[in-house]
């Protein structure tokens, strides 16, 4: 009798687990000196900039650290680079940033720079730049 | 011992060899370097002779300024570099005002800044004050000195080891060339415009050789260094006095064919800018009177990654049905079109100013035409909006234009069923939106009403393809670029206050009067309100010339109803001129002295500039709402 609960109270957790998993909530890290409204205006950046990264920029860039093989994922640095070159319409910077308006090509650099980047898997992260 | 010193030496000999080696200066890199030295001893020169000099006396005076016109030369040789590599050190060596408040894009980003001190144009025009002070002059040229300092750091002169600048570079010194050098923008003494210029063009020519000697896989090529030649020749026959000179036939027959084939280079050799100059210019624009020349304001807003045609035109057929619908005001009795006529070049010529929202008193500033706004940086008179999106909401909700409030805007929009469903089907092409948002409604109509930016003016035919223009507005314009100075405010080629590198908009304060009495300044303070100093005090960005004859009345308050009017003010030295106290006018006060035939003729060339617009007619019906009381709205509005 005893014997039976544990296995779908196991279940039961793997699927609470697994749900957590896969919903893959981003939070943001804002800085601590924001009042309310201006965290929820810079939130609602973040959020539509979440949106348009993942339906122009995650193919290759993935959107958990996790990119492609040569493919960047963002650094402090490397956002700052960006921006700096959409600024300047570098003709080497991908078509879609061209396209965006200013407003959207600036959530979506804010959502890189402010989200929490939870590492599932440490090594992937830091593998990457090994790699170069 | 000496055997190990023996060695040692022939190591250190073949390392420090190696290095010297390794490090070839092309003759391209050594050119710059010399000019540039060459330049220094000139201003070093200019220093030591301020601080030598009797600034009080005729003679001291007039050797000082010799001195300058010598540095001057030296600069106009490198100027093609200068102005490319490192822009804002530039302007501590050659500017049109003693400050400025910059304007640029990055607006979108920072606030606008300050810059002060222009070197050798302004201690030029402080030698003419009557009281010279000799500190100053000396700060000025010390500036300039230290700025030079800037041009030899590694950084810059980097870039000059590769091919992709020199494209660049050029392409900015051919706009300039039609937009700048030819006019006494930044020439404290207009006699000297021409001889400037042709010494300019010279020097440059010694530098497109020594590039090709250097750069022998990507040279500029015979057809350019041709048609170069018979530019040199061409300025060199033509007289010395600026006011003569043939301005329309430089740009139409040598300048603009020159960028069109410096434009191809620029794409054959895959030139790949790192300078923010470059940040608006467009590489596929074959002359610089194409409407592509630079991007200009964004028009789709929140629809900006929608590509599909179609999609795209019933955006448009949406916006258009927003522009005549009075639902987007507070009392749904006033639309886009009671100020903006389609039938009038999207102003209203009828009145000085248009209706507050209470239908009785009036606005104080005139309403701009939409046709061509795209094509400024910053919106507004007073710069206050950076995008078209921005602007059109501030008048939708401003409570003495359209008087209305977002969250009602978007419901009353949303009570009609066909509004409702074609947002909801736009709503999938931006996934950033949940739900459909006042910034759809906006991105709507800013999408319709930029499309009458562009259309072409008989003048850019004729720069374009050759299609002639009458004799009189030749003259017309040659005054324009000349004599009449208008074309050291209103540039090249959208005769707005764009100049090159087309990145920012420029404000001037010109002492408008409050009427035609000329009894007092008038009162607006313009870009002050936006961004307060004291030289910001009733400036005003500089608009378009183009469809002048048809977007009266003129000037911020529209106190000009005729260009007659406008060109008189202008002539007598704008309010200063006109014996008002203006503190900071950036227009001379001196008259131009123009003669009754070529103000006639200046007038002609502006219209040469009216574009062949295609308006459209309104809509038939607006749609109906499920709300009864709305569906009494006209179309277009009430007043």
């Amino acid at each position: 009798m005893n014997k039976r609960y544990p296995i779908p109270l196991f279940l039961f957790a793997a699927a609470i687990f697994m749900q957590c998993k896969s919903s893959n909530k981003i939070t943001y890290n804002f800085p601590a000196t924001l009042s309310k409204t201006q965290r929820d205006e810079l939130m609602d950046k973040c959020q539509k900039g979440k949106e348009l990264f993942k339906a122009n920029c995650s193919g290759c860039h993935g959107i958990f650290t996790k990119g492609q093989d040569n493919v960047p994922n963002f650094t402090a640095a490397q956002i700052d680079n960006y921006s700096a070159r959409f600024l300047r319409h570098d003709p080497k910077n991908h078509a879609v940033t061209k396209e965006m308006s200013p407003d959207q090509m600036n959530d979506v650099l804010m959502f890189l720079r402010f989200r929490n980047v939870k590492k599932p898997d440490n090594t992937v992260a830091t593998g990457a730049s090994k790699k170069r | 011992m000496m055997k190990k010193i023996r060695i040692l030496s022939v190591i250190v000999a073949v390392v420090v060899c190696s290095f010297t080696l390794g490090k070839q200066v092309t003759t391209y890199h050594t050119h710059y370097t010399n000019a540039l030295g060459s330049f220094e001893d000139a201003d070093r020169d200019l220093y030591n002779k301020i601080k030598n000099s009797d600034l009080a006396s005729p003679l001291g005076k007039a050797q000082v300024k010799e001195e300058i016109g010598r540095a001057r030369l030296k600069l106009k040789g490198i100027d093609i570099w200068l102005r490319y590599l490192e822009p804002v050190t530039y302007n501590k060596i050659n500017g049109p005002l003693p400050v400025e408040w910059e304007n640029e894009v990055f607006e979108k980003f920072e606030k606008p800044y300050r810059r002060e001190g222009a070197g050798l144009s302004l201690a030029q025009i402080y030698l003419d004050n009557p009281v010279i002070s000799k500190d100053t002059l000396l700060r000025l040229v010390a500036q300039s000195l230290t700025a030079i300092k800037t041009f030899q750091a590694d950084s810059i002169t980097g870039q000059l080891d590769t091919f992709d600048h020199f494209f660049l570079a050029n392409r900015l010194y051919l706009l300039n060339l039609a937009a700048v050098y030819t006019t006494s923008f930044e020439c404290p003494d207009p006699k000297n415009v021409i001889p400037e210029l042709r010494s300019m063009l010279t020097d440059i020519k010694g530098i497109y050789t020594d590039f090709n000697r250097s750069f022998p896989a990507t040279p500029l090529t015979k057809d350019y260094l041709d048609l170069y030649d018979k530019t040199i020749a061409f300025v060199n026959a033509q007289p010395s006095d600026h006011t003569l000179f043939d301005h329309y036939t430089f740009i139409k027959d040598y300048v603009n064919p020159l960028f069109a084939i410096n434009q191809k280079l620029i794409n054959t050799y895959n030139v790949i800018s790192k300078s923010y100059n470059d940040y608006t210019l467009n590489n596929d624009a074959p002359s610089i009177f194409d409407k592509q020349l630079y991007t200009p304001q964004n028009s789709k807003g929140i629809f900006s990654l929608v590509k599909n045609p179609e999609t795209l035109e019933e955006i448009k057929h949406i916006g258009k049905l927003l522009f005549y619908d009075p639902i987007l005001s507070g009392n749904n009795r006033r639309s886009c079109i009671s100020c903006h006529r389609s039938t009038q070049y999207f102003t209203d010529t009828a009145v000085q100013t248009s209706l507050q929202f209470n239908e009785k008193e009036r606005l104080a500033r005139n309403t701009p035409s939409l046709v061509n706004v795209i094509y400024n940086h910053l919106l507004m008179l007073d710069g206050k909006h950076i995008s078209l999106q921005a602007q059109g909401k501030a008048v939708m909700t401003n409570p003495i234009e359209m008087g209305g409030k977002e969250e009602e805007i978007l419901a009353k929009v949303l009570s009609c069923k066909e509004y409702k469903t074609a947002f909801k089907k736009f709503l999938k092409y931006t996934p950033e939106e949940k739900n459909i948002s006042f910034d759809h409604i906006v991105s709507a109509v800013t999408y319709y009403y930029s499309e009458f930016s562009n259309y072409y003016a008989p003048f850019d035919e004729a720069m374009n393809a050759n299609k002639p223009i009458s004799r009189e507005s030749v003259s017309g314009f040659n005054l324009f670029m000349g004599k009449a100075r208008c074309a050291t405010c209103h540039f090249v080629p959208q005769f707005n206050g764009v100049k090159p590198p087309y990145i920012s908009s420029e404000f001037e304060v010109l002492g408008v009067p409050d009427d035609t009495t000329y009894q007092k300044l008038s009162a607006d303070r313009g870009r002050y309100e936006v961004n307060p100093a004291d030289e910001t005090m009733n400036a005003f960005r500089t608009g378009s010339i183009r469809n002048a004859e048809y977007t009266k009345p003129y000037m911020h308050n529209g106190v000009f109803t005729t260009l007659e009017q406008v060109v008189d003010f202008y002539d007598a030295g704008g309010g200063v001129g006109k014996k008002l106290n203006v503190a900071n006018q950036t227009l001379s006060a001196d008259s131009l002295k123009l003669t009754a035939s070529e103000k006639k003729e200046l007038i002609s060339f502006m219209h040469s500039l009216n574009e062949k617009v295609i308006f459209q007619k309104p809509p038939e019906t607006l749609p109906t709402s499920s709300s009864k009381e709305l569906n009494g709205r006209k179309v277009g509005g009430e007043y």
